[in-house]
C-alpha cells in the first residue's frame, strides 16, 4: 500500500490541474470573503458580529467545490486515457487504488480548504484593519468556521473520489456533480428547508457554519455526511472491481 | 537484463458481453523462450482474451493463467507480466519519465528502472517532454518501455509495432527476438502478418472468438501452395474446379487456386478445354494466404479479389 500511496502522490503532484485548482481556491477564497464584505459596506451593521464574520470568512468554502472537482477529475480521470489499465496492472486488487484514492483526496481535500481558510483569513483580516478594525482571531465564530470549511473541503474530495468511481466518465461525473451541488441542492433546499437539510451539500453548509437558518446541527450534519460519503465509496468501489476495463 | 522465465496457459477462457460471445472456449499455451503470434480480424477476441489475461476483463468461463496463476493473485505483477495494452495509458500532461516513475514506484521497482527503460526504448532525449506531444510511434516507444520496467519474464504485446515506422519496426522485431532469446514467454498481437511470420514461433488464429489454429508457424506453411493460373476461358476453369471442391478466388484475370498443383491444374484446363494456358505458376502459400483461408476472409484485401470457394 506503501507504494501505490506514494505513486498516487506522484501522479497527483505531477498533473497539471491539481496546482491550477489550487490556484482557483486561493482566487475563489479571497473573492468569496470580499463579496459579502462589500456587500455589507453600505449596510449599518455591526462588522464584528459573529453573523457578518460566519459569512465573511465562509468565502473559504470555495475550496470544497474544487477539491470536489480534483477528486472526480483524478478518479474517474484514470478511464480518460487509458491509464486505469495500467493502475490496475500494477495493482490488481482494485479496490486498494479507490483506498488510496480516498487517502490522497481527504488530504488534498484538506490543504485545499487549509488554503483556502488561510486565503479568506487575510482577506478578511485586510479589510477589517483598512476600516480600522482587528479581525477577532480569538474568537470561536473565526475558527469553528475555519475549521469547517476545512473539513467540509476534505470530505468532498472523498466524495469527487466517490462519484467518479462510479461514474467513471470525467465529463458526466464532473458535469452532474456540479450541477446537484450548485443548483439542484439550493433549489430544493430553498423550496423545502425542512426537507431538504438532509442533503449533503446543504449538510456541509452546517458543517461550516454558514450563518443560515433551518440547517441541521453540526453533529447530526456529520453524520449524514460521513454515512454518504460511506455508501457512495462502498458503491464506487463495487462498480470499479466489477466492471471490465476495456478501454 | 538478467535471463528471466515464464509461461501463459489459458483453458476454456470464454467470455459474453451481454448475449454477445466474443471468446469462446479458447485454449491455448505460450512456453517461456517463445514468441506466440496471435492474429485475428478487428473484434475477432485478440484484445479481450490478452484483457482476460491480465486481469482487466473477467472471464465468463475458464481459466487464464500466468506462471499458474491468476494475474490478480501475482504477488509482484509488474516483476512477472509486462503488457502494451492500448498505447502507454499516460496522461497528456505527463512526462515519460513522470509517467514510468509512477508506474514503477506503485510496483515497488526501483527508479533507475525508468532511466534504463527509457534508454533501451531510445526516448531519453524525450524524457521530460509531455505525453501529450508525442507521435504515435513515441506513444508506442513508451508503451514498450512501461511493460520492460519490471524486467517481466512474460510479456503480453497487443499491436506493439502499432504506429512504428520501418527502422522501429526492425528495432522492435530485434528486441522481441532478444527478449525470447532469454527465456521469455510473448504473445504478440499484431495486424502485421508478415511482421508476426518474421519472429513468431507460434502462431494462434482467432476467428469471431473462436481458436481456429494453435500451431507452430512453421508447420501450418508446410504443405501449402497456390497456384497461378490465367488461360483462355477462367469462366470455364473455374466452373470444373468448383466442380473438384477446390478453393479457387480470382484476381483480375488470374484465377488463384488452393489444394491443386501445378501439373493438375494445367492438365485440367487442357481437358476441358480452357487454353489455351497463358500463365501458371506455383509459388508457397504466405502466412497471409493460410491465416485469410482460416479465418474465411478472402485471398486478397476486401474489393480486390471475389471469393469463389465452393461452399
Amino acid at each position: 500500500m506503501g507504494h501505490l500511496f506514494r505513486a498516487e502522490l506522484r501522479k497527483v503532484g505531477a498533473t497539471p490541474v491539481t496546482w491550477w485548482l489550487l490556484v482557483s481556491t486561493v482566487a475563489v477564497g479571497v473573492l468569496g470573503t470580499i463579496a459579502p464584505l462589500i456587500a455589507a459596506d453600505g449596510e449599518s451593521t455591526d462588522l464584528l458580529s459573529d453573523h457578518r464574520i460566519r459569512e465573511a470568512l465562509h468565502g473559504a468554502a470555495g475550496g470544497a467545490i474544487l477539491v470536489l472537482v480534483a477528486g472526480v477529475i483524478g478518479m474517474a480521470g484514470e478511464w480518460r486515457f487509458g491509464q486505469a489499465s495500467q493502475v490496475f496492472l500494477s495493482t490488481p486488487r482494485r479496490s486498494r487504488v479507490v483506498g488510496v484514492k480516498t487517502v490522497v483526496y481527504l488530504g488534498l481535500g484538506a490543504l485545499y480548504g487549509l488554503v483556502a481558510a488561510l486565503a479568506a483569513t487575510a482577506t478578511a483580516w485586510g479589510w477589517y484593519r483598512a476600516r480600522g478594525l482587528a479581525l477577532p482571531l480569538e474568537r470561536s465564530a473565526v475558527w469553528l468556521t475555519l475549521i469547517g470549511c476545512v473539513a467540509v473541503a476534505a470530505l468532498f474530495g472523498v466524495i469527487g473520489v466517490a462519484v467518479g468511481a462510479i461514474v467513471r466518465r470525467p465529463v458526466p461525473a464532473l458535469v452532474g456533480a456540479l450541477t446537484w451541488t450548485v443548483l439542484v441542492e439550493p433549489a430544493l433546499f430553498a423550496a423545502a428547508p425542512s426537507v431538504f437539510r438532509w442533503l449533503p451539500g446543504v449538510a456541509s453548509l452546517s458543517l461550516r457554519r454558514q450563518p443560515a437558518e433551518h440547517l441541521l446541527p453540526v453533529g447530526s450534519a456529520c453524520a449524514v455526511l460521513l454515512g454518504l460519503v460511506t455508501v457512495a465509496l462502498v458503491v464506487g468501489v463495487r462498480q470499479v472491481e466489477r466492471d471490465d476495463v476495456t478501454g | 537484463m538478467r535471463s528471466r522465465q515464464g509461461e501463459i496457459a489459458c483453458r476454456s477462457l470464454t467470455k459474453v458481453f451481454g448475449h454477445r460471445s466474443v471468446v469462446d472456449d479458447v485454449s491455448f499455451d505460450v512456453p517461456a523462450g517463445t514468441i506466440t503470434g496471435f492474429v485475428g480480424a478487428n473484434g475477432a477476441g485478440k484484445t479481450t482474451t490478452m484483457r482476460m489475461l491480465l486481469g482487466l476483463v473477467t472471464p465468463s468461463a475458464g481459466t487464464a493463467l500466468v506462471n499458474g496463476r491468476r494475474y490478480r493473485d501475482l504477488e509482484h505483477p509488474r516483476r512477472e507480466v509486462g503488457a502494451v495494452v492500448d498505447g502507454p495509458g499516460a496522461h497528456p500532461g505527463h512526462s515519460a519519465r513522470t509517467h514510468l516513475s509512477v508506474i514503477a514506484t506503485a510496483a515497488g521497482l526501483p527508479l533507475r528502472r525508468v532511466d534504463e527503460v527509457l534508454d533501451l526504448v531510445e526516448l531519453t532525449e524525450h524524457a521530460q517532454r509531455r505525453v501529450g506531444g508525442f507521435s504515435l510511434g513515441m506513444r508506442q516507444r513508451l508503451a514498450l518501455a512501461g511493460a520492460l520496467l519490471g524486467d517481466p519474464g512474460v510479456l503480453v504485446l497487443d499491436e506493439p509495432v502499432n504506429g512504428l515506422d520501418p527502422p522501429g519496426i526492425l528495432w522492435v522485431r530485434n528486441l522481441l527476438r532478444q527478449l525470447a532469446g532469454e527465456g521469455r514467454a510473448l504473445l504478440v498481437s499484431s495486424h502485421l502478418l508478415s511482421e508476426l511470420a518474421e519472429i513468431a514461433h507460434r502462431v494462434l488464429i482467432i476467428d469471431h472468438g473462436r481458436l481456429v489454429a494453435d500451431t507452430p508457424l512453421d508447420e501450418l506453411l508446410v504443405g501449402q501452395s497456390v497456384v497461378e493460373l490465367r488461360c483462355a476461358d477462367p469462366a470455364a476453369m473455374e466452373r470444373a474446379l468448383r466442380a473438384r471442391r477446390l478453393r479457387v478466388v480470382t484476381e483480375g484475370d488470374t484465377l488463384l487456386i488452393e489444394g491443386a498443383s501445378a501439373r493438375e491444374t494445367g492438365e485440367l484446363a487442357a481437358a476441358v478445354g480452357a487454353g489455351p494456358v497463358h500463365w501458371l505458376t506455383e509459388r508457397p502459400n504466405s502466412f497471409e494466404d493460410v491465416y485469410f483461408r482460416l479465418a474465411g476472409s478472402p485471398i486478397r484485401q476486401p474489393g480486390t479479389a471475389a471469393d469463389a470457394e465452393v461452399a
